[in-house]
């Protein structure tokens, strides 16, 4: 079930209905009934994905958390000296491994296979060639459950914080299902952690008339990014994006900030359609976005972009990965050859580098991702070897720190996230090809050349588009300074009505939803 | 303590080390630099920090560092 | 106050609701240019006398026969509830619909839309069932014969489906915002341009003749609602030369209207007893009559519709009673006043097509 959909808004009506009827210690009961009804309206079969994880990774969490227990009585009634219990917590420690491990290989493991599968054959036919006559490969074509990337990776956090004795491992196999599969995160995230979320879905909950309200306007302004803004641009930045040879010059600056914010409107909307479904349920799930584009700099930009996912990054691989054994004594090695900035760079860099890769595979199976992934990953890294230059800069220069430099900096930053989406959408020689196009041949003039006409953007879609841009700005600046929703809730009441009135009825003539009107259908030409 | 200190200042000078009480939480100290002193650390005092334990509040004052160093220290 | 709260917010609600309700007419089409189709099914409910015949079906129908000739030259009242690619589903629930208003003493069923139980084409829905007024008969309606992108909430709120006109709207959605104007002549499309017949396309051979047996469903449910109702159904095929009307379909139509003791007209068989000229009598090339064509179908169906009891020469009296309507109007102001709207429109078309050899209205740049 699409979230942007009316089978949605009628599902969350009832369920919201029933929730508030039924008493506080059933409401996590008819949340996981109502989440599986949900993700079996996309077809039955897939809910075994998700429950498959779901059972597994109950219960090698629970032979891990058995582990820890058998090893604190041991040692409790056993007294060993100190050589003794290093020796047998190290034991421990590895049969808990063991099973982490075997988790981690299941579930990561039905992830590379379904979503993988095709992108390993299409390269494979590149070394070895697989093709039939008809110079086909094979492909497996298998569809993907959905959510499977967002529950995956939420599921394995909690393999991972179990094994670290973050937290004591859930016992109740239905409420880990509910943490699994709970409706509205499942298919898009934020991917939450386990600790916190598990102290929001077993809480049991009043009807609280003031959250509802905030939830429903969140998710009203959610439905606005997404409909008004991001649907309404993404058939133009499509064609601009995807024939590069036509849109050329000016164009390709245009298709890159249209693509950029397509996907921030998109993610970020249905980023807030989540969360505030899930507010009017009383349960706060953990932000994804915090205003990237106010970022200064392109590392701070992603620690706010899709944050759920590059926190998971950066606890689950980033930190592992620059610590390991492997990371350390090759950086030792260069520290005795003397080279001793290598030495302290080596491990960041190598983790960097995978983490990206990562990130760039997990967004898309294919080589432009994993390009798009490793050219942030490059960037960092340089950015990080000039941090000693900027320093000086502004040691020598103090002023240039004003809001008009800070500016710069936000705008820069956002060219640059921009900029290397392009990795995402063009092939990787063409990105090149049409930033030399855009410097060398861009040219205003071409806006009026006849292919913009054939974007499909007439001028009342222009300047919705422009009124939608100048609210969402508005909205962002207002948020600096606290929750909009809040401020908007101690207007009187003819005010705030007004305003959650206009930008529903906005939504609902200018939203790109429904087939859209084509006069020409409406001729009676059976014949 | 002055070791540590010298790490530091070595990874970012920019910050006061000896009052701020939310590095990591302020963003002060970012991810790569948390790593790379984390390396430092590992080194000069011969500890290894596991990767568990790099979360913000064992970073995000110089005296929450020296804490985790000793209580390391202790395990080894 | 304490009750100043709750006033407010229905207050609130109250304009809001307002403003939706005029932002949903604005956009809707108002079908009052080259398609008038849309308009066809609202405006029955505009009637003020109840009338003895029905017609039931698509264009074959609303296109091909003229009532105001029957009223002027046999007395019978009449009105044509057809539309655009008219499914048989819809006939019936438009039916239904009728008889919440009146009971006609006959319904004249046009048969083609046997050919084709679902629906190809979206907008022929929406020009059909948008102007039903809401009942358990609108809402049956939609849900035999919506296609499958199509949702419910979209016909109980217009504006979902047509919130994307905003784009286009013009001078005809705030000219017609308060209604639109009259486009037909009780239900018949008035077209007094000439295109003779011409070569049409070959029938193709199909590997099956038989009709969809949801068609049949509909169609027997249409004859048992007449029958209980004391209606006397007549079937009849337009004299339409395309689509083609297979023999092997009217063999099965036959064989129905003799089973059920129906009386069954194919005036393709007949059209030289009706006097039709395809040279003359059809606008479009042999697929529709034009005014021509329709006004002879009218004067060969009048003595038909007279044999039935129930129909009669109403010249001269005032209507009877009837759910819907007041008893006691006199007819004859009635019906004069839809004669000369009819005239008027015809006389201004002849003009137009002798003057341009088209006419503006429905000329397609």
């Amino acid at each position: 079930m699409s979230l942007v959909s009316y089978e949605f808004l009628a599902f969350f009506a009832i369920a919201a209905l029933l929730y508030y009827l039924v008493p506080g210690r059933f409401q996590w009961m008819l949340l996981l009934a109502v989440s599986i009804l949900f993700y079996a309206g996309g077809g039955a079969v897939y809910l075994l994905y998700p429950l498959a994880t779901a059972v597994s990774t109950w219960f090698l969490a629970l032979r891990i958390g058995k582990e820890d227990s058998v090893s604190k009585a041991y040692i409790q009634e056993h007294k060993p000296d100190k050589e003794q219990k290093k020796a047998y917590q190290a034991h421990i420690r590895k049969r808990k491994k063991r099973l982490m491990i075997a988790g981690i290989l299941l579930n990561f493991g039905i992830l590379a296979v379904l979503k993988y599968t095709d992108f390993f054959l299409q390269n494979l036919n590149l070394l070895i060639p697989l093709a039939g006559e008809d110079g086909s490969v094979w492909q497996a074509g298998w569809l993907l459950p959905l959510g499977i990337s967002y529950y995956t990776f939420q599921t394995m956090g909690y393999l991972i914080d179990v094994f670290r004795g973050r937290y004591k491992p859930e016992k109740n196999l239905f409420r880990f299902m509910l943490f699994v599969t709970y409706f509205p995160q499942m298919t898009s995230g934020p991917i939450s952690r386990f600790d916190l979320l598990r102290e929001e879905l077993f809480r049991e909950h009043a009807f609280d008339g003031t959250q509802f309200t905030f939830g429903l306007w969140r998710i009203l302004w959610g439905f606005f990014k997404k409909l008004v803004i991001a649907d309404r641009i993404a058939p133009a930045v499509a064609m601009i994006t995807s024939s590069p040879e036509t849109y050329d010059g000016i164009y390709v600056l245009l298709g890159m900030l249209g693509y950029t914010l397509r996907l921030y409107a998109d993610f970020s909307g249905c980023m807030d359609i989540v969360i505030g479904t899930s507010q009017c349920f009383g349960i706060r799930l953990p932000e994804n976005f915090q205003r990237p584009f106010g970022a200064k700099n392109l590392s701070e930009l992603w620690r706010r972009w899709h944050m759920t996912l590059t926190g998971w990054f950066r606890e689950y691989v980033f930190f592992p990965v620059s610590t390991s054994r492997f990371c350390r004594a090759v950086s030792h090695l260069a520290g005795k050859a003397g080279l001793k900035t290598l030495s302290k760079k080596l491990p960041v860099y190598t983790a960097n580098l995978i983490v990206w890769f990562v990130t760039g595979i997990w967004h898309g199976a294919a080589w432009n991702f994993v390009l798009w992934g490793l050219a942030n990953g490059i960037v960092m890294m340089v950015s990080q070897e000039f941090a000693e230059l900027y320093r000086g800069f502004h040691r020598r220069f103090p002023k240039a720190d004003g809001s008009v430099y800070g500016a710069f900096q936000k705008v820069r930053t956002g060219l640059l996230f921009s900029v290397l989406l392009m990795f995402q959408y063009y092939s990787f020689g063409t990105v090149f090809a049409m930033l030399g196009s855009l410097i060398t041949t861009g040219r205003l003039s071409q806006l009026y050349d006849g292919r913009f006409a054939e974007l499909g953007l007439a001028g009342a879609d222009l300047a919705v588009l422009a009124a939608g841009l100048i609210l969402m700005l508005a909205v962002s600046v207002l948020q600096e300074s606290g929750s909009v929703r809040k401020r908007l809730a101690e207007r009187p009441l003819v005010l705030r009505y007004t305003a959650v009135f206009l930008l529903f009825a906005a939504i609902l003539v200018t939203g790109c939803y429904g087939r859209g009107y084509d006069a020409s259908r409406f001729i009676y030409n059976q014949f | 303590m002055d070791e540590l200190l010298e790490i530091l200042n070595d990874i970012n000078p920019d910050a006061d080390y000896e009052t701020n009480e939310h590095l990591v939480d302020d963003e002060i100290l970012t991810s790569f630099e948390l790593v790379m002193l984390v390396t430092q650390i590992s080194d000069e005092f011969g500890v290894s920090v596991p990767s568990e334990a790099i979360i913000p509040e064992n970073f995000n004052s110089v005296r929450a560092m020296m804490d985790l160093i000793e209580r390391l220290q202790e395990d080894e | 106050m304490r009750w100043k709260k709750p006033v407010c917010v229905l207050l609130l609600a109250a304009a809001g609701a307002a403003v939706i309700a005029g932002l949903q007419r604005l956009v809707e089409p108002k079908y009052m240019g080259l398609v008038v189709e849309g308009n066809f099914t609202s405006e029955y409910y505009e009637e003020t006398t109840p009338h003895d015949v029905i017609f039931l079906g698509n264009c074959e129908v609303y296109e091909n026969i003229s009532p105001i000739v029957l009223w002027r030259e046999f007395g019978i009242t009449s009105y044509i509830r057809g539309n655009a690619q008219q499914l048989i589903a819809q006939s019936y629930y438009l039916l239904e619909d009728t008889l919440a208003y009146e009971t006609p003493a006959a319904v004249v069923f046009n048969v083609s839309a046997m050919q084709q139980f679902e629906q190809d084409n979206e907008s022929y829905n929406r020009m059909t069932m948008d102007g039903m007024r809401w009942s358990s008969s609108k809402w049956n309606a939609i849900r035999a014969t919506r296609m499958e992108d199509e949702h419910i909430i979209e016909y109980i709120f217009p504006i979902l489906r047509f919130h994307s006109r905003f784009k286009e709207l013009e001078p005809d959605d705030l000219k017609y915002f308060m209604g639109s104007g009259k486009v037909a002549h009780n239900g018949y499309y008035l077209r007094a341009d000439v295109r003779p017949a011409g070569d049409l396309p070959v029938e193709r051979r199909r590997s099956d003749y038989s009709f969809d047996p949801r068609c049949w469903e509909y169609l027997e449910k249409i004859r048992t609602l007449c029958e209980q109702n004391g209606i006397r159904l007549v079937l009849m095929k337009a004299p339409s030369l395309y689509p083609a009307w297979y023999d092997q379909w009217e063999v099965q139509i036959e064989e129905y209207a003799a089973e059920h003791d129906l009386t069954y007209v194919n005036c393709l068989e007949v059209s030289d007893d009706i006097g039709i000229d395809f040279s003359t009598d059809t606008y479009d090339a042999g697929l529709h009559m034009n005014v021509y064509g329709a006004e002879k179908m009218a004067r060969y169906w009048g003595p038909i519709l007279l044999e039935i009891p129930g129909v009669e020469d109403r010249r001269g009296t005032v209507s009877g009673a009837a759910r819907g309507y007041k008893a006691g109007i006199g007819l004859d102001t009635v019906w004069q006043e839809k004669c000369d709207f009819y005239d008027r429109m015809k006389a201004s078309q002849e003009e137009e097509f002798a003057r341009l050899g088209y006419i503006k209205q429905f000329y397609i740049q």
